[in-house]
Parts: C-alpha cells; structure tokens; sequence
C-alpha cells in the first residue's frame, strides 16, 4: 500500500510540531517552512495525478479494516480541493513573511498555519464523518488563535462571532453524527450510505440530512447563516484573510457536496428546491451587501458571501454538468479571491487603512499593483479571458441545460452588481487623485503572490479546456458513488 | 490564598493526585483512563499547589519554558509513535502489543506501543494546563 494519501496530513502536522519545538531558532524556522510548504504542494500535484491515473485511492489508518477504522479517501473532488488549497497556502505562506512584524508573530503564527493546514487537507481527504468532525475542530482552533494573532480590537471582536459560530456549529454537527450513528450503527461514509440508502424514508434520516445542511452551511456562510463571515474575514491578519476566503468556507461547500451525493443520494430530489432557493437569496444578499461597502476587505468578505451562493447553485442543480461547474467555480473564485484579499492587504500595510476612499493614485505609485488589481478584478466581475468568464458561462450553461431559468436569472442580475462593485472599488484605489502619499511602497514579498494568483487566475483562463475536462471528470465521479464505495468497501 | 488549612490539604491531596493519575495513565490501554484524563488530574494537582503556595516554593513563571517544550515535546512523541507504526507495521498510528514475562514478580505483562502515544499525550495536557495557569495568573 502506498503512503501518499496519508502525507498532506502527516507533512503539515510533522512541521507543525517541529515549528513549535523550533521557537526560539528563527532561520531554522524559515527554512523548514519553505522545504515543507514545497513538500506538500509536490505531493498533492502528485497524489492528484495518480489518482486521475488509477483511480479513487485508499488508506486505512492503524491498518484496521473499514468500516471499523478510519479511512483516507482520495477521489478526483478531494485531490482537486488538495491542489487548490495547497496553492493558496503557499502564497499565503509568502504573504506573511512580508505581513508580520516581528518574529513573535511568525513564531506563533507559522505553526498555527500548518496546523491549519492539516485540518484542511485532513478534511478534504477523510472518508469517516466523525474524522471530518475532528478536522473542522483542528481548522477551527487554529482560525480562533490565527485571527486574533496582532491583538487589535476589531480581531477580538471578530474572534467571539467565530468562536460562537464555531461553538455552535460543533454542536450540531456532533448532534448529526451522533443522530446517524444511533440510526446506521457506523461513521464509515461509504457504509453510511449502504446503511442508509433501503431507509431513507426514515424521519431521522431527512433530520440528519438538515442538520448537515445546517452545519456545512454555517461554514460556508449560506444566507441566513453567514452573519459571521464579514466581520471575521474582513478583520483577520491578511494572509489568514485569503486562506479563509480562499479555501474554508470551501470546505463547507465540499462537505456539502460529499454528504448529498454520497451518503444522501436519494434526498437530491427533496432538497433540491430548498439549496437553489438558499443559493438565490445568498448571491442577491451577499451582492447587495458589498455595494454598500467602504472598506475594501469588507466589499470582498461580502462578495465572498455572494459567490459562495454561484458555487451552491451549481451544487444545487445536481447534474453533472452543473456539479463540474461548481468545481471549477470554486478553483477559479478561490485563487482569484486570495489574490484580491492579498491586494487589499498590500493596501492596509501602504496606509494602516482598506478604507477606499483613504487610496487612490495606485496606477502612478504602483503600476504593477495595478496590474495585478485589474486581472483579479476582471476575473471576479466574469470577463474573459480571465478564468472568471469561464466559471460564470459553464455554471449559466450548466443551468440553462438542466431547464433552470430562474436561478439562471438571478446569477446573470447578480453578476452585474458584481461587476459594479468591483469597478467602483478599482476606480477608486487606483484611478481616482490622492493627496496623501502612502507611508510605503509595496514591496517584492508582499506583490509577488499577489503576482502569482493573478497570472494563475488568468492561466486558468487561457488553458480552461483540461481543467473543465478534469472538474467534468470529477463531477462524473461525484454522481457514481458506487465507485467510491466500492472503492473502500472492496478493499476490505 | 494563604490559609493554613488549605496548605495542610494540599500537602496531603497532591501527591496522592499525582501518584493516582500515573495509575490512571497505565491502566488507560485497557480500562477506563488514559493520557488526558490522567494529564487533567496531575493539572488538577499541581493547580493545587499553585493556589495554596504561590510562588513561594516553586517559580511556576520562570519555568513557562520548560513547560513549553513538555507539551511541544509531547506532541512530537505521538506523532512519532505514529510515525513509527508507518515504518514498523506499514500504516500510520499502527499499534503493536509486546507480552514480557517479568522474571521476579513471575507475571506477564502487557506493553502497548499505544501507551507511548498516550504519554504524549499526557504532557501535552500537562505542559498546556500549567502553561494557561501561570499565563492567567501573571500580573499585568
């Protein structure tokens, strides 16, 4: 049996752990960080490529035999997730060394970070709902210390919403596994869904379904549930900003892919209406939200909010084409929205401030700001040949195909407040007059991952075809779980 | 909270806290207990201690190093037990059970090499427990 499934969680959980041993060593530090962030981006590029080459991969934890022992399942959706994330971190990795001041931040910060990252990867590949449980845990202690990292009074702030939200969201998601284990008897995905699937008529197994709707919802800040998010992406330490806007709230959205197309296949039907209309009014108010925003890192904490309802719309439509689309949707907002959150950031170091109407002058203080500003905002307003344009026209496509019309409506009326938005917040940071001049300059650590998210995010657009062709491919897996259950359940 | 009585209690609970968390600690393979329970109770002791004596028998705030690097350490103790399943029983956090017959008391015992694992975890909550302690503690 091979290990690489299991090393995206043992290589940030090792550096994790060496980092704290290594506190008082800073180059040490620095340089373990840099060899550990390269290890485990080669190794999930790699473990993503095998499994397009061999299939969905297994690894059973302690040896013991599913469904008894944990399992760690990679299917194309989790190596996918595992690339993109892996991405993100690293830039955000970079990010920081140029954020943070002194080097009791780093000391505290670099470790929290991987263990945040063991949380995401874990998460992404666990095929055990209580594992999942366990690795939300481990994101979510992490975020609580990361966020409130520089000690300002807005992160405090910020922290009690997320540590409500958080306290909150454990119970109900340990109430759910706990509802379906009384029912089914196991905490084995693949099992759960044979278990459930000759009972889904049972009361219990509709409330469960609910339940992690609710909690999956909560994390990925669906409507009436994403009253944290813009206060907590919008106040944490930059890096941490894009990490979470990049890659959290789209481990709820991933969670809720795996539960409805795995464990509660035939609840499609039922919850279809309920997820689209969710989506609709998520996008509309996540929209309107950011319109009415000065402040540059609470505009893109809301328009985070708003494509979270895009990405849960094509979730909803629960067709191959429209799960695809919702995938590509999620690489293409997540690159294109760390980038943006890094850029506010460069702007809240150049002033203390991401109040829009404290910038401007941007294109003569720094054209290449302006530059990377522009691609990312186009990418996000769906103007080709940004990836942006791509993820917008496959997921209306995808809508449009399954007979959709209102959503379909919805997201074409909401991306125009998008654009607007959007605009209106490059105007003003980088066209309109400034007298005050900035305290600094950008500098090489700061631009530079900013650099890189924007030419990915138009990469992205230029080579869309194998990508699309990968997230159709995923999704075509998605909508067979009998792989995945043969998968882990065969390998007993 | 100097008071006298407290004190005398204290002398008298606290070692028979430590010594009952140890057993705890050795018995968890199979029964009740195991690291953090038995990580909690020795906190609880040394909480004692710290409440009834102050600083005045131990320096708790300039040891924060130590106990820094007891949960740290404890850490890297499991996940190297873990490690070692890997490279020893070919899967991560893979267990084995070795059964020594002991030639004085001519009895057989169980080692675990999941009571390693549970070690660590007994100084993590041990290094983490007085850590927050003396961090509350502090004056500012």
């Amino acid at each position: 049996m091979s290990h690489l499934l299991i090393l995206p969680i043992l290589i940030p959980l090792g550096t994790a752990i060496l980092l704290l041993l290594l506190r008082f060593v800073p180059v040490a530090r620095g340089i373990l960080v840099a060899i550990s962030a390269l290890a485990i981006i080669g190794v999930n590029i790699s473990l993503l490529s095998k499994i397009q080459g061999q299939g969905i991969q297994i690894y059973r934890i302690g040896g013991w035999a599913p469904p008894f022992g944990i399992v760690m399942v990679g299917d194309l959706l989790s190596g996918i997730m595992l690339v993109l994330g892996s991405i993100i971190a690293i830039c955000a990795l970079f990010y920081s060394f140029g954020y943070l001041k002194n080097d009791d931040q780093h000391a505290i910060f670099q470790p929290l970070f991987f263990f945040l990252w063991t949380g995401t990867n874990g998460a992404f590949l666990t095929g055990d709902i209580f594992n999942l449980f366990v690795m939300f845990e481990i994101m979510l202690m992490s975020i609580y210390s990361l966020l409130t990292l520089l000690g300002e009074k807005k992160q405090i702030e910020a922290g009690i919403k997320l540590i409500s939200m958080g306290l909150l969201s454990s119970t109900l998601f340990l109430a759910a596994v706990g509802g379906v284990y009384a029912f089914a008897g196991t905490l084995n995905m693949a099992d759960l869904a044979l278990k459930i699937k000759p009972n889904v008529d049972h009361p219990l197994v509709s409330a469960a379904a609910m339940l992690f709707l609710g909690v999956f919802g909560l994390k990925a800040a669906i409507m009436p549930l994403h009253f944290w998010l813009p206060d907590v992406h919008s106040s944490a330490p930059t890096p941490i900003s894009a990490m979470l806007s990049g890659i959290l709230i789209k481990v709820g959205i991933y969670a809720i892919i795996r539960v409805f197309c795995l464990i509660f296949v035939d609840l499609q039907g039922t919850f279809q209406v309920f997820i689209l209309t969710l989506a609709c009014i998520t996008m509309f108010v996540g929209a309107m939200g950011a319109l009415a925003q000065t402040d540059l890192k609470r505009l893109l904490a809301y328009s985070s909010v708003s494509q979270i309802g895009y990405v849960l719309m094509g979730v909803g439509f629960f067709t191959v084409a429209g799960m695809g689309a919702a995938i590509f949707y999620t690489i293409s907002h997540g690159i294109i929205k760390a980038s943006l959150f890094l850029a506010a950031g460069i702007l809240k170091k150049m002033k203390g401030t991401a109040e829009m109407s404290e910038h401007g002058n941007m294109i003569n203080i720094s054209p290449l700001f302006t530059l990377f500003f522009l691609i990312s905002v186009a990418g996000l307003g769906g103007i080709p040949p940004s990836s942006g344009f791509f993820m917008k026209f496959q997921l209306i496509k995808a809508g449009l195909d399954g007979g959709f019309y209102v959503p379909v409506a919805v997201a074409l009326v909401v991306s125009l407040f998008t654009l607007f938005y959007l605009v209106k917040a490059w105007q003003k940071v980088c066209l309109l007059d400034q007298k005050e001049a900035p305290k600094m300059l950008p500098t090489f650590n700061l631009l530079a991952p900013v650099g890189i998210l924007a030419i990915l995010c138009l990469a992205l657009g230029f080579a869309a075809e194998p990508i699309i062709t990968l997230t159709n491919a995923a999704s075509q897996q998605l909508f067979s779980p009998e792989l995945y259950i043969q998968a882990v359940m065969g390998s007993m | 909270m100097t008071s006298l009585i407290f004190q005398t209690i204290t002398r008298l609970v606290s070692p028979i806290l430590m010594i009952f968390s140890l057993y705890l600690l050795f018995r968890g393979h199979q029964l009740p207990g195991g690291g953090f329970i038995a990580g909690l109770m020795t906190s609880a002791g040394l909480v004692l201690i710290y409440l009834a004596y102050g600083c005045e028998r131990f320096d708790w705030r300039n040891r924060s190093r130590f106990f820094y690097y007891l949960f740290s350490g404890g850490l890297a103790l499991s996940f190297l037990t873990g490690l070692a399943g890997l490279f020893v029983g070919g899967f991560f956090l893979k267990s084995g059970v070795a059964h020594v017959h002991m030639p004085l008391i001519n009895e057989e015992w169980e080692f675990a090499s999941a009571a390693i694992f549970d070690l660590g975890v007994y100084f993590v909550v041990c290094g983490v427990c007085v850590s927050l302690m003396t961090l509350l503690g502090e004056e500012r």
